[in-house]
């Protein structure tokens, strides 16, 4: 039985359909292996070879990693969510109740969402202790350090922006609270210092897409949350995995 | 042979180093990617899913009821990671806890690799040889989750003093007025002072801090690290002296 | 510091800068720059200004901001009511002298102030902040005091509030259109 497995196994191999999937053999050789890193799409974001000390977990704890998976994990149970939520302040609250009570793993999708959100914030802060304990900021890294805190900025607005979403209590005045802090901005905000704008033309206003949240706000933080938002963190993390290699990879003491 | 005793003890453990030594020697500088890194981002991310599955399992994400744009809850808090922001708010008006705080925190993260100076301590988590900017940036990530803990746990109905065991049931009178405004003739020369003082104490106190870091990095670190200090500074001063404003004026105040 | 470059440019002459963009012509080289700065930043501020008008509503839904809110003699004197609370977030205030309404908004982040009887305050619940009868900042961060707003009578002598008439400024709000003698 086992011989035939095996063999079958070796045949497998060998046909046109998985040679043309998998161009390099079984990773048992050293040669192999590097193939495997180079041809492979999502291996490939690593060099061939990694400094010892940076594969160690208790030097990077897999944080950005771990950040990285989360917002593959939001992006995932995003799409989900999508397909039974309609952005209007009439369904906004009660697709969120069909998802808890009616759609198969609705309620399970929702919690995982929510949590990885919180996951992703906090990892990605940690992250950054951990990229600063280790002083992996100093030159020749600067600029891939600013591209971090850009992130951390976008898992922020991120999670602002999925939070009204529910359309529930806690959503609308977290919401309610949050931009009317934009109201406050020096200069541009209708009731910051030195305000120049009224109500109606103030950055709350262009924010909210009226004076109160209503829903142009649901649909403006809908749009902003499941395709600007992302879009912008995802190009800013190509940029940041492409800057780790090019600026020397894991850091490492001189 | 006893005199011998404690040589032979000093060499054993010689050799120990020495193995230690040989071993790391023995490691190679450089691992393939392909299999030894990969497998261990593989673990970490099952056990996030785990976790994740386990979690999205035992807790609901919350949802309350529908939003009702005249009814605020009480208390109404906003997502954690922004909880420190709202208890910001209690010591400043919102265009310094909801703008300027956040504002300078990002642009202060941004300048950290640009005014270190200090080259040491890369790829290493070492406190000695960069003890000034471990200090800072520990004293501003333990302020900030401070913060978030005050206002999670010790906030509750119209963002009063609750402890944590207290019930929220239990009415509790304003005791705090929290009014007073200190005469501009003490406030404006106090904060002037406060940043000039702070400016040019450690020019002469710690001549070869200023010297290494060159003056327009001095400067730039000052003024951040003076603000994380004035930041924090103003709420012992609200909650022992109920100052409510060290400058006041018709535009704007602090 | 390690240097991050290609090794063999430092030595070799393709590290000399190239500067042939219309050399020994300075004039046409002048207007060269000037021509593309100009074409960028022109695009460029269309570009924006677009975007912001873009991004601002033209048509707004909504409830009217004014309302018909029942007869003087339905408010008790020295009462705040409730009534309007709930559909339009409008306190209305009668004292022996007259009637005025407050727009139940804080002025700290616009959360919704309730009233409490018994201390006899209106009491902000997501950072404490509190004002009296008369709209003053008691207690907590509130910057300003609540807005009033504009009351006048209908020609069937109801009350007739109008949310988008608001004033906080002491010595204007206690009189005119915000005050309503009655």
């Amino acid at each position: 039985m086992i011989k035939r497995l095996k063999r079958f196994a070796e045949w497998l191999v060998r046909t046109q359909i998985w040679s043309s999937i998998f161009r390099q053999g079984w990773p048992d050789t050293e040669r192999n292996r590097i193939l495997t890193t180079i041809n492979t799409l999502v291996f490939h974001l690593h060099p061939i070879k990694v400094k010892s000390h940076g594969i160690k977990v208790k030097y990077t704890f897999c944080l950005g990693g771990i950040s990285f998976f989360l917002f593959i994990v939001e992006t995932i149970t995003g799409v989900l969510l999508m397909f039974y939520y309609r952005p209007t302040v009439e369904y906004a609250y009660q697709d969120m109740k069909d998802l808890e009570f009616a759609v198969t793993f609705g309620l399970f999708l929702r919690n995982m969402h929510r949590w990885a959100a919180h996951g992703m914030v906090l990892t990605v802060i940690i992250h950054m202790c951990r990229v600063f304990y280790t002083g992996s900021y100093k030159p020749p890294r600067e600029y891939n350090w600013c591209v971090g805190v850009s992130l951390l900025v976008l898992t922020l607005l991120l999670s602002f922006t999925g939070y009204l979403l529910p359309w529930d209590q806690l959503a609308y005045w977290a919401v309610t609270v949050g931009t009317n802090m934009a109201k406050a901005t020096p200069v541009l905000g209708a009731e910051g210092p030195f305000h120049v704008l009224s109500e109606m033309t103030d950055i709350c206003f262009y924010l909210r897409g009226s004076v109160d949240i209503s829903e142009n706000t649901l649909l403006r933080f809908y749009v902003l949350h499941c395709i600007a938002l992302p879009l912008a963190a995802v190009g800013l993390m190509g940029i940041h995995f492409w800057r780790v290699r090019k600026d020397g990879g894991i850091s490492g003491p001189l | 042979m006893q005199e011998q005793q404690p040589e032979t003890r000093i060499t054993s453990s010689d050799s120990k180093q020495k193995d230690t030594a040989s071993e790391t020697q023995k490691k190679p500088d450089k691992q393939l990617a392909f299999p030894h890194l990969v497998f261990k981002e593989f673990i970490a991310l099952m056990l996030v899913t785990l976790v994740l599955i386990i979690i999205s399992m035992a807790a609901n994400a919350p949802l309350e009821e529908e939003a009702s744009p005249t009814k605020t809850p009480n208390p109404a808090k906003a997502p954690w990671y922004f909880v420190g922001l709202q208890e910001m708010l209690v010591y400043f008006d919102p265009w310094i806890a909801g703008v300027m705080i956040p504002v300078l925190i990002i642009v202060g993260l941004m300048a950290i690799p640009f005014v270190d100076k200090n080259p040491k301590g890369v790829g290493i988590y070492c406190f000695r040889e960069r003890k000034f900017s471990f200090i800072i940036f520990t004293i501003g990530i333990v302020a900030w989750f401070g913060l978030i803990i005050f206002g999670c746990y010790f906030r509750g109905p119209s963002w009063l003093l609750y402890m944590p065991w207290e019930s929220w049931d239990i009415h509790k009178p304003v005791i705090s007025k929290g009014t007073y405004i200190l005469p501009s003739f003490i406030g404006v020369p106090a904060t002037i002072g406060y940043y000039v003082l702070g400016m040019w104490l450690p020019i002469l106190l710690a001549r070869n801090f200023y010297k290494t870091l060159g003056s327009t990095s001095y400067f730039i670190t000052m003024f951040f690290v003076l603000s994380m200090f004035g930041f924090i500074g103003k709420i012992p001063l609200r909650f022992i002296f109920d100052i409510k404003y060290i400058i006041h004026t018709p535009w704007f105040s602090i | 510091m390690t240097k991050i470059g290609i090794p063999h440019m430092e030595t070799d002459n393709k590290n000399k800068p190239i500067t042939d963009i219309q050399e020994g012509y300075p004039r046409r080289r002048f207007l060269l720059i000037v021509g593309w700065a100009s074409f960028l930043f022109f695009s460029l501020l269309a570009g924006l200004l677009t975007m912001v008008d873009f991004f601002k509503p033209k048509v707004l839904f909504g409830p009217s901001n004014k309302f018909k809110a029942g007869y003087p003699d339905e408010y008790p004197a020295g009462k705040v009511s409730t009534r309007w609370m709930k559909d339009k977030g409008v306190w209305i205030v009668r004292t022996d002298r007259g009637i005025y309404a407050f727009l139940a908004i804080c002025r700290h982040l616009g959360c919704i102030v309730g009233w409490v009887e018994e201390e006899r305050l209106f009491k902000c619940p997501c950072h404490g902040s509190n004002y009296n009868l008369e709209g003053d900042v008691v207690g907590g961060p509130a910057p300003k005091p609540l807005f009033r707003l504009g009351v006048s009578f209908a020609m069937d002598g109801q009350l007739v509030i109008d949310k988008s008439v608001k004033e906080d400024r002491v010595g204007i709000r206690e009189k005119g259109q915000y005050f309503l003698p009655v």
